[in-house]
């Protein structure tokens, strides 16, 4: 292809982008605005319930267990501590468990297709996985004097010219803190000037920040990293915080008409569903999440997109690695001696 | 109408006029490009990687090297095993010929944005947590009406959702090349280990 100049033309006016204390979906990839805000599927402006509907794809009901408590998840929208069994940082090695978690992949990955989110660390093909504050064209990575991936006393270089993809409580950029503020663009940002005295750079919610902070077992279902053994029994202050910024709506503002809350509704019937869930054989995939983002119509800048399913598809999709060891069998309430799930499926 | 998004538009239709398609208007399709690769058999001609975005030490890899030799890793758990298999130079020339026929030898991630922005209003995304893939492709002479290069090395970067923006932009080759790569690699790894366990 020979379309230089008129394409550098054409990216100047429309910068690709990929992922909000967390991060939203896409704000990472150059598509979209870096300072991208993705809301769920059905949510044009207007507020109210914005109603997902998800759907389980023929073949796959004996997941129906671990999908409805991952639904349940969101749904609470409760941020705890201490929900993270076996967490472990892409600084600490390969996990040594068993099986994976179904519902714990599929709280990940609803949260990119059905909330919006994406990733609180940094992942770049180029540089590596690393438990970074999500960034995006850092040349290099400074962990600060706690020496801490993650804490706010990181920085990048360059900075400026560092862009920050993730954001945090204005008051104390604590990723982890439960209390009653109202999370809007009063007391939320992503700008290294609203960052508290002695901060450089938004803290994230791995699990070595939480311990730093003084909390066992904490991290943000939004780490981008899947263990054996890895299990999530809750969603942090983080998850919480970054889903509630969106439902301040378009307006950013907490309390006005654009404000929605979300709730997701298993179906049986896919034809009328927004996102599908499959499992399906992928290669080294633990799972992944397809979805387009639409621009809603606002005042101004463009930042505001509702997931919307890819190009010729007819739904967002879950997709999930049926080649893997799950823990499938005690989602589904065997183990418990309930076999509901199984006797649908049969 | 905000002023950026006039902008856009007019970018928008300035690009659908000027371009016709996947080529500009006059250009020979991939499918005329003529191109030769090393037989050296210690030289590379294809190597492609994939690393898991989600689990650590979980990876696959090929290289394909002039005389045909392939060699293929797959990673689990953090523990490689080690395939070789053999091409013959027909099978060879296929495999190269099919990838210049898609367009990977003139792979532009620019410019299929900008494709994207023109037939759909904004570029595709990229699926989250989908493996991280790279290919590399080597050539020694490459030519394409007026384009003519030598000692071609070029990098591709997909960005994991190649046979959904197939479907999307059916007439755009280059994803069509990566599925097939995809497909290619999947199977010469499944041959590799049925044999080895032969």
């Amino acid at each position: 292809m020979k379309r230089g100049a008129l394409t550098a033309f054409l990216l100047l006016l429309f910068p690709v982008s990929q992922a909000p204390g967390g991060t939203f979906s896409n704000s990472d990839t150059t598509l979209f605005e870096p300072f991208i805000v993705a809301h769920p599927p059905g949510y044009e402006g207007a507020g109210g319930v914005v109603q997902v509907d998800i759907c389980i794809s023929s073949g796959s009901a004996m997941v129906s267990g671990a999908v409805d408590q991952a639904i349940q998840t969101w749904n609470d929208l409760s941020a705890t501590t201490s929900n993270c069994d076996g967490c472990r940082l892409w600084e600490e090695g390969v996990g040594d468990g068993d099986f994976l978690y179904l519902n714990t992949v599929l709280v990940h990955e609803l949260g990119h297709c059905a909330m919006g989110l994406g990733h609180i660390n940094w992942n770049d093909p180029s540089a590596g996985n690393t438990s970074f504050t999500n960034s995006k064209e850092a040349d290099a990575i400074d962990d600060g004097p706690d020496g801490v991936r993650g804490t706010a006393d990181d920085f990048p270089s360059p900075l400026p010219g560092t862009r920050l993809l993730h954001w945090f409580r204005i008051s104390d950029n604590d990723p982890f803190v439960i209390d009653e503020t109202t999370i809007d663009i009063n007391t939320y940002s992503r700008r290294i000037v609203d960052l508290p005295p002695g901060s450089s750079w938004p803290a994230s919610g791995n699990r070595e920040v939480g311990e730093f902070l003084g909390l066992e077992s904490t991290q943000s279902v939004m780490y981008s990293r899947g263990v054996s053994g890895q299990r999530f029994t809750g969603l942090t202050a983080d998850d919480v915080n970054t889903v509630q910024f969106g439902m301040s709506g378009v307006d950013e503002l907490a309390g006005t008409a654009d404000d929605y809350t979300i709730s997701l509704v298993r179906v049986d019937d896919c034809a009328s569903a927004d996102i599908e869930i499959r499992f399906e054989s992928l290669e080294d995939e633990l799972g992944f999440c397809l979805a387009d983002l639409a621009p809603i119509p606002t005042m101004g800048t463009q930042i505001h997109y509702m997931a919307v399913p890819f190009p010729g598809d007819e739904r967002i999709v879950v997709a999930i690695n049926s080649i893997f060891r799950w823990d499938v069998i005690f989602a589904d309430g065997f183990e418990s001696g309930d076999l509901a799930a199984w006797t649908a499926s049969e | 109408m905000n002023i950026r998004k006039l902008l856009g538009i007019l970018a928008v239709l300035a690009l659908a006029i000027s371009v016709s398609g996947i080529h500009l208007p006059g250009e020979p399709p991939y499918t005329e490009a003529e191109f030769s690769y090393s037989t050296d058999p210690t030289r590379a001609i294809l190597h492609v990687t994939r690393v898991s975005a989600m689990l650590m030490g979980y990876s696959r890899s090929l290289t394909l090297f002039g005389d045909g030799k392939l060699k293929l890793v797959k990673e689990e758990k953090g523990e490689k095993s080690h395939f070789t298999r053999s091409l013959s130079q027909t099978e060879v020339d296929a495999l190269m010929r099919n990838l210049v026929d898609h367009g990977l030898a003139e792979w532009d991630q620019m410019a299929l944005y900008a494709l994207e922005i023109e037939r759909t209003g904004r570029g595709f995304p990229p699926p989250s947590d989908a493996s991280k893939v790279q290919i590399l492709i080597r050539l020694e002479e490459y030519s394409r009406g007026d384009l003519v290069l030598t000692d071609l090395t070029r990098r591709i970067v997909p960005r994991g959702a190649e046979s959904s923006y197939a479907r999307a932009l059916p007439d755009v080759p280059e994803y069509k090349g990566i599925v097939y790569l995809n497909d290619f690699f999947r199977s010469q790894l499944e041959l590799a280990e049925k044999e080895s366990a032969r």
